[in-house]
């Protein structure tokens, strides 16, 4: 399994599409919501066709609900497809997670139970979607503030099952680690420790709000160092991957977001020189 | 019925209708009860929802205020939930659920019909339009044959209450005047041109030209119902300038001519 190494991107917001088309800043890779592309056309493609052709695109969809016991929707996964079919996106990701279940969205990424039924269902549905799109995609571990009385097992260890026996990619966020390791009180590193490195393809730093006892994953702040730290022990153990920030509120100027990324390009440039020494 | 799909169940009902002993699922710690966590993911839910509205009916949100959107946003959440895959169709239904549910205020929803279609406008499918010189190759004698399709992303629209001067106001930050009804409807057609959305009011006469042009009818005969309004010798001009107009702001995606597409 190689990885591909895109470098450091940031996500594409409609606030900065101007200053992308007008500056060409220096951001290695765009990663863009699906779901605003799905509609027939206007600016929103306009932009997105324009900034493709100068930068490296991947998809990232919210409502896939790959844990619904729904069963899947086609018309959905078609339009994904034909998305990708246009704007050629270097891989196609979503969450480990439900969205809703008898036609509904609640459009939150619900967390599933850590359950070997889960399990099950969600590796047969990734198969069918990896057979659909012909091509692997990545899932991604959301962050919870509920944790089920009937889960069987811990989440890293359902994230790597099921990676392993749906033979996907991860998409790691280490801001949702860290949220849920205080929400559910454990050890993030315990959960970097347990993932399987190869599938690791691409991660996700964001910031969120403290709210003392637990904590909500808002993307509305910088991020904060604890979560640069594991950023570092993600790397350490995984190699070089794929970076990016996510910032879906309050969202600061684009020169911002290109300062918070270079701090992670620098975290990561220390990390690697330390293990080659 | 199996554990995965009952949990779901219970798990959206508490969501979406406050019901359900979703409660009795969930591990609670010392710090932070069930209820507390659940009640994160209900908040949330409310709150994007409210959010999407929010971005679909700037105008609306403004002129009722907030704690009064806020309360409409949350009937309508109640009784509409998201069957969509993409966050932006939330809202579609807002229009007819204010003139069934807030019947004393017939504006609302008028001023809920501009900004939909405000929406709907801006990312209807693109859609190249023809120019004034592929009008001129038409032989003169094929011209009362012509029949035109719109850009899609064209819309006409009534309305029975100033709600664009409301809506305008609003948009430039002005203070809004007051909600006056009209004696007769008048129509406005909504569209995009150069990615931009523009709009106008429609004259009696280019009203009914356009709606005939929408249901298909050809050059010709929209010649004829013309001479409601102008001399029977002046139709073709009308007709003629009419188009030319509609060419000139985008509005026409193609000519068919005896059947064959320009
Ligand atoms: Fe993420």
């Amino acid at each position: 399994m190689k990885k591909t190494f895109l470098g450091y991107g940031l996500g594409l917001r409609t606030e900065h599409y101007e200053t992308i088309l007008d500056t060409k800043p220096a951001v290695d890779w765009f990663e863009v919501i699906t779901e605003n592309y799905l509609v027939p056309g206007g600016k929103p493609h306009y932009y997105l066709n324009k900034i493709r052709e100068n930068y490296p695109i991947v998809m990232h969809g919210v409502s896939m609900s790959i844990g619904s016991s729904d069963s899947l929707d086609w018309e959905y996964l078609n339009d994904v497809k034909s998305l990708a079919n246009k704007i050629e996106p270097q891989w196609i990701s979503d969450h480990l997670c439900w969205t809703g279940i008898q036609g509904k969205n609640t459009h939150d990424l619900l967390p599933l139970p850590y359950t070997e039924e889960t399990i099950q269902h969600v590796v047969e549905r990734i198969i069918q979607i990896q057979d659909f799109f012909k091509q692997r995609i990545l899932i991604e571990n959301v962050s919870s503030y509920v944790s089920y009385k009937e889960s069987t097992m811990t989440e890293w260890d359902f994230l790597k099952e099921i990676s392993n026996r749906a033979d996907c990619l991860i998409l790691l966020d280490i801001n949702n680690i860290y949220v849920s390791s205080v929400n559910h009180e454990f050890q993030p590193e315990t959960y970097l420790a347990a993932l399987p490195k190869n599938r690791i393809q691409q991660i996700h730093l964001a910031g969120h709000s403290n709210m003392g006892d637990y904590i909500i994953d808002t993307h509305d702040h910088e991020i904060i160092d604890p979560v640069w730290n594991l950023f570092a022990m993600a790397l350490e153990k995984y190699g070089l991957v794929s970076t990016m920030i996510e910032r879906d509120d309050n969202i600061p100027s684009l020169s911002a977001l290109i300062s918070e990324l270079n701090h992670a390009k620098k975290i990561a440039g220390s990390v690697l020189m330390e293990t080659e020494a | 019925m199996k554990p995965l799909m009952n949990l779901q169940n219970k798990f959206q009902s508490y969501l979406v209708t406050s019901d359900g002993d979703i409660n009795a699922y969930i591990e609670e710690t010392k710090k932070v009860s069930a209820t507390t966590r659940l009640e994160i993911y209900s908040n949330a839910y409310r709150y994007r929802l409210i959010e999407a509205l929010s971005s679909n009916y700037p105008i609306l949100q403004t002129y009722l205020g907030d704690e009064l959107f806020q309360e409409l946003a949350l009937l309508y959440i109640a009784s509409h939930p998201s069957t969509f895959k993409s966050i932006r169709w939330f809202g579609d239904q807002l229009e007819s659920f204010l003139r069934e549910q807030y019947t004393e205020f017939p504006y609302l929803a008028e001023l809920a019909k501009i900004e939909w279609h405000m929406t709907l406008t801006f990312d209807a499918p693109d859609c190249e339009f023809i120019n004034i010189e592929a009008v001129m190759q038409i032989p003169p004698s094929d011209w009362p044959m012509m029949r035109f399709i719109l850009h899609p992303s064209v819309y006409l629209l009534d309305f029975q209450w100033n709600v664009i001067q409301i809506w305008q106001r609003i948009s430039q930050n002005d203070d809004p005047c007051d909600p006056t009804r009209y004696d007769i409807s008048i129509p406005y057609i909504f569209w995009r041109k150069d990615l931009m959305n523009q709009y106008c009011s429609l004259p009696q006469d280019e009203h009914y030209a356009m709606t005939s042009m929408i249901n298909g009818f050809s050059f010709g005969e929209i010649c004829e119902g013309l001479c409601q309004w102008v001399d029977e010798q002046d139709a073709p001009l009308r007709a003629a300038s009419l188009l030319k107009g509609w060419i000139k702001s985008g509005l026409i995606s193609e000519i068919i001519n005896n059947g064959e597409f320009q």
